[in-house]
């Protein structure tokens, strides 16, 4: 598929699953149909929405994903086959290319399995999955019930913070998107006038690669990864193995963007093969084992990359988060400061040092950070704006909080075009703007909207509205907005979290 | 829930009808599945003239065919067929139902010929004599020194009851448990005359009972790699006519045109897809094909569900595979049901056209998309090496009038004239 965005409606494909599964519940009949996805997110959209639908249809929802060759489930026909409640149950299947050639194979000669048992599944296979399972499993594939394609990338902020990702070393993230086009233009022109001969392989490669960079920067992960991916070839061809390795470790940036973090653990581990003493993948590791939760891992491979790199700041910032996110406040705010002296031009450095200083109160030195964090990138400091106010509310300083808070409501949309935080982080900042300035209902209203897109990792900032609640007269609503949080953090994580909370990533 | 063969009224019935792999079954002596469609100058009618000959040493055939163009439908058919029945016995099985597809070997298909020997017979109430289940039970003892597959204890005197639970269960592990292949191989590796020998007193046996000679239908086993297949069909070729048995081997499209193939080629039958226009005359439509075609549609949904103008498009995007048949007509209905409509119109059938274009777009590589051209210009069946992946995926499709000939998959034409993106 070339276009990035399909020409049918997300919920009208959604709806082809759906129909394609209610004839086969209605007739008792097997249903083995294909979803094509590209990101994670749009994905996790999709099987939200069809997972309501199957639970109001009396189905379990089963996801079986499949880890690795030797794992039982690589046999899917055989394991769904041996599913107990098969009957009232429709499968989620997903990670064929983890458990090749297993699945391949089992999929091939086992399809009867399926049909015979009268299984409804739901195959979730990435773009490359689905190239390669007419060859690997024709006999599978013939037999496909529908296949519908949800390759779209996520909608602008969906997709995980980019800042402190080492991605593309020199890249600036902040370009304007006229200028990320001019870039990309200039470059598509080089690549058309050079012959597609040995000589200009690795010319190619490093515009491609390049390439790569701007269309990530740009959120556009389809064409990110097949210019990385020829990138890739280009520099294997021309033997240029640390393009190889940059080029790898783009990918795998791509991949974590996009959710696929299997996907994108296998490709940092790849330039590690190649050579061990690459710092930039042991980050690009630590941020995909930050994502998952996975702390001691994260910490390990930071501690690895600076080793290998000691004058790199980035895998400090990394390190600071996962510290925070452990609770450990003084290990990470020592991260964070390591990262601003190696790199006192980190943003997102000043941002989260500022953020854990207010945290624990220590407003004044938190407001030196914030307005670091200004300085260094004033049209898309939306954290630190709101923070600057919430401090000037604080003292009683309404005139300078209403100030910061008009600021930051103005610098939103670029803040969210760029997408330094999740989105649920982006319209928190932007309930907590609309609190401080007295629009508690539109505040309200905002904030369920950033519950309803909230992310594994996503925190509630109880912090910034301690602080707010602790002037000396707090702003009207503010009760309301602390019962919804409540409500949705529950009273127990707000105890147990109070300094946890705040976004695990960098705050811009 | 059976599966009744009957005619939709409206498009929720129709949808069920056009299931990719619904089988076509018939009883034994009864009417023709009413979804069947034959075919003029069907080459299963020649299959079964081969059969219904006199022979001297019991038939051997091969039957052939691409993906989706009725193999197993034939092959139902054949079972209950009057003639095949009044001379042979029918033993119809799915190998993937005996072995384990993954690392079939030749041995796995002996074993899997006597065993569905000796269970449809018992199933169908035969009694085999005392010496045979002797010496069925001296084999079922040698395999079972090494491994368990009989469960329970049996008295000396239950030989038919041990038997049958070893072969009721044989099947069964074999396909999952590799020790026990291992075992029964290595035993039959050693007494592989033994094997034969037994296969052939059982068919012996079965014919003096009955009078009519055990006819093995094995489909499946066109399922495994070419690699595997030659080492099944060509490597041990010699074992696999052996047996005293009528037995039609299903055997894939690959393998059929492999080099290899080619000393037992005149024991094969090919099923090929139906002919819906001329070679090299695109525009020229075969009208017997389209006919064909119709009546596979009509025969499972009634013709008021489908604009005459989206069924004749239906067929032309089939290219003649019955399977394609079923998946375009899936396709549509579901775009006509979304749409709330009580039939399918062109639209529908175009816009299922593009979800099938669509399906291939990812697959196609440049240089495949090249030959598909090239293929699509003279219709010539050459290079098999690079075509023959293509006709695996039905990219490509073959036909046979006076001679072999292929096109591409029409729902595939418009995606020959693209710009390819720079991989």
């Amino acid at each position: 598929m070339n276009a990035t965005r399909p020409d049918e409606p997300f919920d009208e494909r959604v709806e082809r699953l759906k129909q394609e599964l209610a004839l086969a519940l209605q007739w008792d009949r097997p249903s083995i149909l294909l979803a094509v996805y590209s990101s994670m997110f749009v994905r996790a959209d999709a099987e939200a929405v069809l997972e309501v639908w199957l639970r109001e249809q009396g189905q379990a929802v089963a996801r079986v994903q499949v880890s690795g060759p030797d794992d039982p489930a690589a046999d899917v026909p055989l394991a769904l086959r041996e599913w107990p409640e098969r009957a009232h149950t429709v499968f989620f299947v997903s990670g064929l290319r983890q458990g090749a050639p297993t699945t391949w194979n089992a999929l091939n000669v086992r399809r009867e399995y399926l049909v015979d048992g009268r299984i409804r599944v739901v195959f979730w296979v990435t773009e490359g999955e689905a190239a390669e399972l007419p060859q690997r499993a024709p006999d599978f594939w013939a037999f496909r019930h529908r296949v519908v394609e949800f390759v779209e990338p996520p909608e602008v902020g969906r997709v995980a913070y980019i800042a402190g990702e080492l991605a593309w070393e020199g890249f600036e993230e902040r370009l304007s998107p006229e200028e990320r086009e001019a870039r990309i233009a200039f470059r598509e022109w080089l690549l058309s006038e050079l012959p597609d001969v040995p000589e200009t392989a690795a010319a190619r490669a490093q515009l491609y690669y390049t390439l790569g960079g701007l269309y990530f920067f740009g959120r556009e992960y389809e064409p990110a990864l097949r210019h990385i991916q020829v990138a890739l070839a280009l520099s294997e061809q021309a033997g240029d193995a640390t393009l190889q390795a940059l080029a790898l470790n783009g990918l795998g940036n791509v991949y974590r963007a996009l959710g696929r973090y299997a996907e994108a653990i296998a490709a940092y581990e790849r330039p590690i093969a190649l050579d061990p003493k690459l710092a930039y993948p042991h980050n690009g590791l630590g941020n995909v084992y930050s994502d998952l939760g996975r702390y001691e891992e994260a910490i390990a491979a930071y501690e690895w990359a600076i080793v290998l790199d000691p004058k790199d700041a980035v895998p400090h910032l990394g390190l600071g988060n996962v510290y925070y996110q452990q609770g450990r406040h003084e290990e990470a705010i020592a991260a964070y400061q390591q990262a601003i002296e190696l790199d006192p031009e980190s943003a997102a450095s000043h941002n989260n040092l500022g953020d854990r200083y207010l945290q624990l109160g220590q407003l004044e030195k938190a407001e030196a950070e914030f307005q670091e964090r200004v300085r260094l990138s004033p049209d898309d400091a939306l954290d630190a704006e709101v923070c600057l106010g919430v401090i000037a509310y604080h003292r009683g300083d309404k005139v300078t909080a209403t100030n910061h808070f008009e600021r930051a409501l103005a610098i939103w949309n670029t803040a969210w075009q760029r997408c330094l935080q999740t989105s649920a982080a982006l319209l928190q900042n932007r309930a907590q703007a609309l609190l401080g300035l007295g629009r508690s209902q539109e505040a309200l209203a905002i904030l369920r909207q950033a519950l309803d897109q909230w992310l594994p990792g996503d925190t509630i900032d109880f912090y910034v509205y301690d602080t707010l609640a602790a002037a000396s007269e707090p702003p009207a609503g503010l009760e309301d907005v602390m019962a919804l949080l409540w409500e949705a953090g529950g009273e127990e994580a707000r105890r147990s979290t109070l300094s946890r909370v705040g976004g695990g990533g960098n705050r811009g | 829930m059976k599966f009744e063969y009957v005619t939709a009224t409206n498009l929720e019935r129709a949808w069920l009808n056009f299931e990719l792999d619904l089988p076509l079954e018939v009883e034994p002596g009864g009417p023709p599945n009413p979804f069947y469609v034959d075919r003029p100058g069907n080459p299963v009618a020649e299959l079964e003239q081969a059969l219904l000959a006199p022979f001297y040493r019991l038939p051997k055939y091969f039957f052939s065919g691409h993906r989706g163009c009725g193999k197993s439908t034939e092959l139902y058919r054949l079972a209950v067929n009057p003639g095949i029945c009044a001379k042979f016995w029918p033993v119809h099985f799915r190998i993937q139902n005996e072995a384990d597809i993954h690392s079939l070997d030749y041995r796995d298909v002996l074993l899997a010929i006597g065993g569905q020997m000796y269970r449809q017979y018992r199933a169908g109430g035969g009694r085999l004599p005392k010496q045979l289940l002797s010496e069925l039970d001296r084999f079922r003892g040698q395999v079972e020194k090494e491994v368990t597959i009989t469960p329970g204890r049996w008295a000396e005197s239950e030989v038919e009851a041990k038997l049958d639970a070893f072969f009721a269960g044989a099947g069964l592990k074999l396909k999952l448990e590799p020790k026990v292949r291992t075992v029964v191989r290595q035993v039959i590796e050693e007494g592989i005359t033994g094997l034969i020998e037994l296969l052939n007193t059982t068919s012996t046996t079965i014919y003096g009972q009955t009078r009519r000679w055990p006819l093995v239908l094995i489909d499946g086993l066109d399922k495994p790699d070419l690699e595997r297949a030659c080492e099944i069909f060509y490597d041990h070729r010699g074992v696999m006519l052996q047996p005293d048995v009528a037995i039609v081997y299903t055997v894939s499209s690959p393998l059929f045109y492999s080099p290899e193939f080619e000393a037992i080629r005149d024991q094969a039958k090919f099923l090929p897809n139906v002919t819906l226009h001329l070679r090299g005359q695109p525009d020229e439509r075969d009208g017997e094909g389209y006919r064909m075609m119709r009546t596979f549609v009509h025969k499972r949904m009634q013709p008021d569900l489908i604009a005459p103008d989206a069924l004749e498009e239906a067929i032309h995007t089939s290219g003649g595979v019955f399977r394609e048949m079923c998946r375009v007509m899936r396709y549509a209905i579901g775009r006509a049901r979304v749409k709330g409509q009580g039939r399918v119109e062109l639209e529908d059938v175009q816009r299922a056209g593009s979800e099938i274009r669509n399906e291939y777009r990812r697959i196609l590589t440049l240089e495949q998309r090249q030959l598909l051209a090239e293929v699509h210009t003279h219709n010539r069946l050459d290079q098999p090496d690079k075509l023959g992946p293509l006709m695996q995926i039905l990219a490509a499709l073959e036909y046979r009038n006076e001679e072999n000939w292929c096109d591409v998959h029409p729902a595939l034409v418009p995606l020959l004239s693209e710009e390819r993106v720079t991989p």
